[in-house]
């Protein structure tokens, strides 16, 4: 029995290059940012003037509605989302149900600097190394509430979504039969995603949440640590599998870079070890 | 009462019945299982493939029921979808695997047909367009316009090349000899001779587009000298900058010999124009080009679709050459952004209402096992979980 520790890759930066929305909002921000510093009051409301009028522009938030939580009935459910709702029921982060639909429609300048901010930082995350998240040395203070507003959106859509997807729960479990190795790894890219949604939201507006909803996002944030360890359990015993196959003189890991660089520093740290059968 | 709706009921009930049991079990099922699902996901290449196995394997009274069957669920005819959706992917540049057979082409040339006659009448001409039609009197009204001249010129030049790709498959089907005599006549449209008036209308949309934008400079000229509305004063300056590239450009293609039968704008009066107004408002321009321009990439990072992946991904020619990245599919009108959750039946649009509730799940990770013979097997997939 020899030990192995194994080598990585780089992931391939050029990945990111084929996600719709990358260079695209790119570009959005490398306009919209420079403009925004070196406005006026008068600028900013002229702008706000010219996106109201173009309807593609607006911007619906309070995404956990798909999941009709409001109006689930819960003996109808499985017992997976039954724990979910009840979950969600309970927690202090909630959607704001009781708005009427037209009040999630947002426009303005602000609005639009954000989300191009969240949805090019989410990609940068999942897919690009030594990422600064989210660039918030470039964050302006007209886009700061509305940014803080999607991303906690953004955040509580992801986490819910995960609560109720029955592959969370192998990961948790560590039922790798049930999940591939790709797959695994995609979740763990999502959770990555959505704890680093979580890191900008209590670095920028840490002192904005009750200490009540500080402690859900800080459990929010544990859980999510518990789906990447799932994650890394996956791919180290699917490398066992893969590294007793006779003749395989290396093994490269391809996927997310902070979750590859986290399940790195595992194996080098001897929590990942992996032995060769001889 | 009761018992003539009960009757009625019936009726209704036993005729759609009828018509349902009449598209063949494995037909129904292939429209369901894989046409309609790629139809409404927008991959055209199974909607191609499944649209001709459908078109090659009916015929007669049966495509009008799959057509009936196809408008309950709110679609356009097969010989529609099929045609544009062959059309679409060509423009892309994308290989089409199975050539059109007589038996699809009997379904889509009319449609195709129908689309140029259309043009010929004059149907698809815009209101603005038509005789004793007012010219707009605002920015907003002119842009309005403008937009609307531009999606006619997209349709003129697709249907251009629709006519000559029609012309070219018919021809080709004709002189492979295996067309019958009733289905040659089908097949007789002469898409090359209709093809000249399409570039007649296409030249008379040009000069009505240009004397638009002469309309335009002069009116975005007076907003920027009088008015004191500074968003009136944006949309101003950023207007007399895209009509004078428009224009210059289009100068430049008459210099080379095109477009001749068109009168040339007076470049000179506009360039002046211009010079002038960034002369005196130079902030305001630099502001209207960062704002708008800054719009023109969000509006492409919000409604744009790639090749892959339903429009998430631009397809793997992009990692060697990111440039590659920037065409995308857009909507063909202005879109109007809606209530993501909206219960009314419509598509959603954008069509994702935030893109990072999608990427993630690109399963383009995974391992790689290198063997001693320098034989790699890489687990990757290009599959959205």
């Amino acid at each position: 029995m020899s030990a192995y520790l194994a080598k990585f890759d780089e992931p391939n930066p050029s990945d990111a290059y084929q996600i719709v929305g990358y260079q695209e909002y790119a570009n959005a921000l490398n306009h919209l940012v420079p403009l925004v510093k070196q406005a006026d009051e008068e600028a900013l409301a002229a702008y706000d003037k010219i996106i109201e009028t173009m309807p593609e522009l607006a911007i619906y938030t309070n995404l956990s509605r798909r999941f009709n939580f409001a109006l689930a009935q819960s003996s109808s459910l499985t017992p997976l989302l039954r724990r979910t709702l009840s979950l969600y029921n309970a927690s202090s982060l909630k959607d704001k149900e009781d708005l009427a639909g037209a009040e999630y429609r947002h426009t303005g300048i602000g609005w639009l600097i954000a989300l191009a901010r969240l949805e090019h930082g989410s990609i940068e995350l999942g897919y690009q190394k030594d990422v600064n998240p989210f660039n918030l040395t470039h964050l302006t203070t007209v886009e700061t509430p509305a940014f803080l507003e999607l991303l906690l959106d953004g955040a509580r859509s992801h986490y819910w979504a995960m609560n109720m997807d029955p592959v969370t729960h192998y990961l948790l479990d560590g039922n790798v039969p049930k999940v591939s190795d790709r797959t695994a790894l995609a979740y763990g890219r999502r959770a990555v995603l959505v704890q680093k949604m979580l890191e900008t939201l209590n670095r920028v507006a840490g002192a904005q949440f009750t200490p009540v909803q500080k402690q859900e996002l800080q459990s929010w944030y544990d859980n999510l640590s518990e789906v990447r360890e799932g994650v890394s359990y996956n791919v180290y015993e699917t490398y066992k599998a893969a590294i007793s196959q006779q003749g395989i003189q290396s093994i490269d890991l391809k996927g997310c870079p902070p979750l590859v660089s986290g399940i790195r520093k595992d194996i080098s740290l001897g929590r990942g070890r992996i032995s060769l059968a001889e | 009462m009761r018992k003539s709706i009960l009757a009625i009921s019936l009726l209704m009930f036993g005729w759609q019945v009828a018509v349902q049991a009449a598209i063949p079990r494995d037909v129904k099922l292939e429209i369901d299982r894989r046409l309609i699902p790629a139809y409404r996901t927008g991959n055209l290449e199974t909607v191609v493939f499944s649209g001709a196995l459908i078109a090659n394997q009916v015929g007669g009274a049966l495509v009008d029921e799959i057509d009936a069957y196809l408008s309950d669920q709110s679609i356009e005819p097969l010989g529609a979808i099929l045609a544009r959706s062959r059309f679409s992917l060509l423009t892309q540049s994308k290989k089409v695997e199975s050539q059109a057979t007589v038996k699809e082409l009997l379904l889509t040339v009319p449609y195709f047909q129908k689309q140029v006659q259309e043009v010929i009448a004059g149907e698809l001409r815009p209101a603005i367009m038509k005789e004793g039609a007012e010219p707009p009197e605002t920015l907003q009204g002119l842009k309005d316009a403008l937009w609307t001249i531009h999606i006619y010129k997209n349709d003129l030049n697709n249907l251009d090349r629709t006519a000559s790709l029609a012309a070219l498959t018919v021809q080709t089907v004709l002189n492979s000899g295996k067309v019958r005599p009733v289905d040659r006549e089908k097949l007789s449209y002469d898409f090359v001779a209709s093809r000249e008036q399409i570039i007649e209308e296409n030249e008379n949309r040009l000069n009505f587009e240009t004397a638009l934008r002469m309309l335009r400079v002069r009116l975005a000229n007076k907003i920027l000298e009088e008015s004191d509305a500074l968003d009136q004063k944006l949309l101003a300056a950023f207007a007399l900058d895209q009509d004078f590239k428009i224009i210059n450009d289009f100068v430049e293609q008459q210099r080379r010999g095109l477009f001749r039968s068109i009168q040339t704008p007076d470049l000179d009066f506009i360039q002046d124009t211009v010079v002038l107004a960034k002369q005196n408002h130079p902030r305001v321009f630099q502001d209207a080009d960062l704002l708008f321009t800054g719009i023109h990439w969000w509006t492409r990072g919000r409604f744009g679709k790639g090749v892959a992946a339903n429009g998430l991904l631009k397809g793997t020619h992009v990692k060697r050459n990111p440039a590659a990245g920037f065409p995308l599919h857009m909507p063909r009108d202005i879109p109007k952004a809606t209530d993501p959750f909206a219960i009314d039946g419509s598509e959603p649009s954008p069509y994702v209402a935030r893109r990072h509730e999608h990427t993630w799940s690109w399963e383009n990770g995974g391992i790689s096992l290198r063997y001693h013979a320098e034989v790699e097997i890489v687990a990757e997939s290009d599959y959205f979980y």
